[in-house]
């Protein structure tokens, strides 16, 4: 309260009332509401047997409703044949009527009364049977849709490191995000010290605009453009085979090798700028004075350059980790079925499966995962949120 | 301990000279430095000394080996920067062992020489300490340590002291000078600030737009500059312009709006060159009509200053030329009212005749 009322002696009611309620919808409507909905969906366990118990149930019935349909509309036709005293030769109409004996066609036709007459008895004891039939569906039903109600529990979490498909994606994953993420700092690194300490005004703005310009390209076109690099009869592999290195195409999309090629140029930007930012507002001198007191340069940048870098290259590090552990539309593109990331996995509970509480329940692993990377990375460099914040 | 020469070093950026046939000796042992207004080019020279600038003609030796191509971290010096460019996220013994440690020397080792180092910059016990919690003046001496500490042959010194405040320049003037004379080091001290150069220095290098001046010992400075850059640099000086009448027994009479004025000619002009004769304002007196002095000029007073123990006489002489005095405060000065005439008297010994150059 007393932060609110000094905040608005400073700058007046509008841009307070401004500020907090923007704050408070960032905070709530943003942030924790999505977030306890998303974790309440992951508590809330679907036994998979049930659920399938209940379509089974429902599909049998459906096909018994279907069953009852064509029955009744030939049942409806039977009658009025035996009225008008026997089938006329050739149908004419009701196609596609019930059919128990496997032949096809109306196989009442040219049929005489007393064959219809048998018929009629067939279809009536066959529609018994099939309300019969659904009754039982119906209370069979109830007792898998009680059985199948999704309940709280930690299941789904359990599930995924049971599920011996699943596990190793999302193990995968992580470790080729930590892998794009050291190699986009090793090669960012060196380009971003240049930027802000070598480089002259005019190269750092023309070098800035060649790393801005791809972003204005959308993803999915950066990526697939990528991808026409990388396909086996891509500019790459034609390079190669031309220059004599290799005789058979190199099949990039089959491992993670396009992936990770993908996302380490994807993500390179935010590598480089935090980077970037950092090492800017190094004082140049320090560089000198290492220099002169004798050190090679490599142990300048270990001693000098690199710790004072730190919170970027934790920033850095951080965001190129997190966009790549939620990276979409690269794997998607650029990967194969042997390559799948976790997001795909995710996506496929979602919109395949069907199974929101699992999905979920992924997606928050996932979420903890990144978090204790962040706070990993964050003790590795011993940098802490206001450093960062800086 | 090695000397230091410098054999007609230039140094060109493009169309820009920074440095122009720059000749020099500096002794093993010496503390030298090299005054001037900015932008003279006395930290370029710094920089071709310590090597992060190759001279683009000329040679730089140290201890008579050519530094042609050897890098800053291959050279026996160690610079002290402007901004002193301590590292902040080491503590205070970690900056001053660095260059230790880029040696490769033990962890002990560094230790051991930082504490030594800190008891020589009267610091003791305060190596665990972050930069930052040092005051400005602690600051300059974990610098001088941190340079020291490599036993470099020539220490090279950007205007360490100008962020410091004026007591703690006094202060620190003193110490350097002490930290310079306790370990042998030879010194070569950057400065705008004349009365660094002058109170710490054995030698003084003048330096004026890329070209040195003037080198020579701070009192030879400013009793006999060589240039009129020099002379007005240095110290305050009157100059008064005119042209050689006649040159004799090392004097020139020099023909002057305020008449014919007698002066030491150090730069052996020639009749007919034009000359501006300087004479330093506490050698000036007021002369009361006795004409006892060689020189002597009307003026008329335009305003007095009390400074205390001096009082500073502005005048105004013929051709309009304005005439700075200093005089001692013992004197009668009820008659010094503004717009009074007054004689201003020196002898010639005491001016100076040089070439009408430019002045600072």
């Amino acid at each position: 309260m007393e932060a609110i009322s000094s905040f608005r002696n400073r700058y007046g009611t509008i841009l307070t009332t401004y500020v907090f309620v923007g704050c408070a919808i960032w905070l709530i409507g943003m942030i924790v509401a999505p977030q306890l909905l998303m974790v309440q969906k992951s508590l809330m366990y679907t036994d998979p047997a049930a659920a399938a118990a209940v379509s089974q149930t429902k599909s049998s019935t459906d096909r018994l409703f279907v069953e009852k349909g064509r029955a009744e509309r030939e049942l409806r036709k039977v009658e009025a044949d035996i009225q008008a005293g026997g089938a006329a030769e050739v149908d004419q109409g009701g196609g596609g009527a019930f059919n128990p004996f496997g032949s096809s066609g109306n196989q009442n036709a040219g049929a005489s009364v007393e064959e219809l007459q048998v018929r009629r008895d067939e279809l009536t004891a066959r529609l018994g049977q099939i309300d019969g039939e659904i009754a039982a569906n119906d209370t069979a039903l109830v007792d898998a849709e009680k059985a199948a109600r999704p309940r709280l529990g930690l299941q789904n979490y359990f599930e995924l490191f049971s599920n011996d498909a699943n596990r190793p994606i999302f193990f995968k994953t992580i470790w080729s995000s930590i892998l794009v993420t050291m190699i986009a700092l090793i090669v960012c690194y060196p380009v971003a010290f240049y930027l802000a300490v070598s480089a002259s005004k005019e190269t750092t703005a023309l070098l800035m605009l060649g790393l801005i310009v791809p972003y204005w390209v959308n993803e999915i076109l950066r990526t697939f453009s990528w991808l026409m690099l990388l396909s086996s009869n891509g500019l790459i592999n034609q390079a190669l085979i031309g220059i004599g290195l290799t005789d058979t195409p190199i099949d990039w999309r089959s491992g993670n090798s396009a992936v990770l090629i993908g996302m380490v140029y994807a993500y390179i930007l935010f590598m480089v700028f935090p980077i970037y930012n950092t090492v800017e507002t190094l004082d140049k001198n320090q560089i000198e004075a290492a220099r002169d007191l004798g050190a090679p340069r490599w142990l300048i940048h270990w001693t000098v350059v690199i710790p004072h870098a730190k919170p970027g290259i934790a920033v850095g590090c951080i965001m190129t980790f997190m966009l790549a552990a939620g990276s979409y539309a690269v794997p998607v593109m650029l990967g194969s079925t042997t390559s799948k990331w976790f997001t795909e996995i995710i996506y496929d509970q979602f919109y395949e499966g069907g199974n929101w509480g699992l999905g979920s329940a992924y997606a928050f692993v996932l979420l903890i995962t990144c978090i204790l990377f962040i706070m990993m990375m964050m003790r590795l460099f011993r940098v802490n949120l206001q450093d960062i914040a800086k | 301990m090695k000397n230091i020469e410098l054999d007609n070093v230039t140094l060109r950026f493009g169309d820009f000279t920074a440095v122009r046939n720059a000749n020099l000796e500096i002794k093993a042992g010496e503390f030298f430095s090299f005054l001037g207004p900015s932008g003279c080019g006395k930290t370029t020279i710094l920089r071709m000394i310590s090597g992060f600038n190759e001279p683009t003609e000329g040679v730089i030796r140290i201890g008579g080996q050519d530094m042609a191509g050897i890098g800053p971290n291959g050279r026996p010096t160690a610079l002290i920067f402007q901004n002193l460019a301590l590292f902040p996220l080491m503590t205070v013994w970690e900056n001053i062992s660095y260059g230790l440690r880029v040696r490769g020397k033990s962890k002990t080792e560094q230790r051991r020489r930082a504490d030594e180092l800190l008891d020589m910059i009267a610091l003791p016990g305060q190596g665990d300490k972050m930069v930052s919690e040092l005051s400005g003046g602690q600051r300059q001496r974990v610098a001088i340590a941190r340079a020291l500490a490599v036993e470099p042959a020539v220490l090279l010194l950007d205007e360490p002291l100008s962020a410091l405040d004026l007591k703690l320049r006094q202060h620190m003037r003193a110490e350097l000078r002490a930290i310079q004379q306790r370990t042998g080091v030879t010194f070569i001290y950057i400065t705008h600030d004349q009365g660094e150069a002058l109170t710490m220095s054995d030698r003084v290098a003048v330096m004026s737009q890329g070209e040195l001046e003037q080198v020579a010992t701070p009192s030879e400075i400013y009793s006999n500059p060589k240039t009129a850059f020099v002379a007005t640099f240095v110290g305050e000086n009157n100059p008064v312009a005119g042209h050689i009448v006649d040159v004799k027994n090392g004097h020139a009479v020099i023909d002057t709006a305020m008449g014919h004025l007698r002066a030491r000619n150090d730069r052996n002009l020639s009749v007919g060159d034009k000359a501006t004769l300087f004479i330093r304002p506490e050698r000036c007196h007021v002369a009361n009509g006795d004409g006892a002095k060689e020189n002597v000029i009307s003026t008329k007073v335009e305003r007095l200053d009390l400074e205390g123990s001096y009082i500073n006489l502005f005048a105004r002489g013929a051709g309009g030329s304005r005439f700075v005095v200093h005089m001692t405060n013992n004197q009668d000065i009820t008659h010094l009212q503004h717009n009074a005439d007054v004689q201003i008297g020196f002898s010639a010994d005491e001016a100076v005749a040089l070439p009408a150059t430019q002045m600072a």
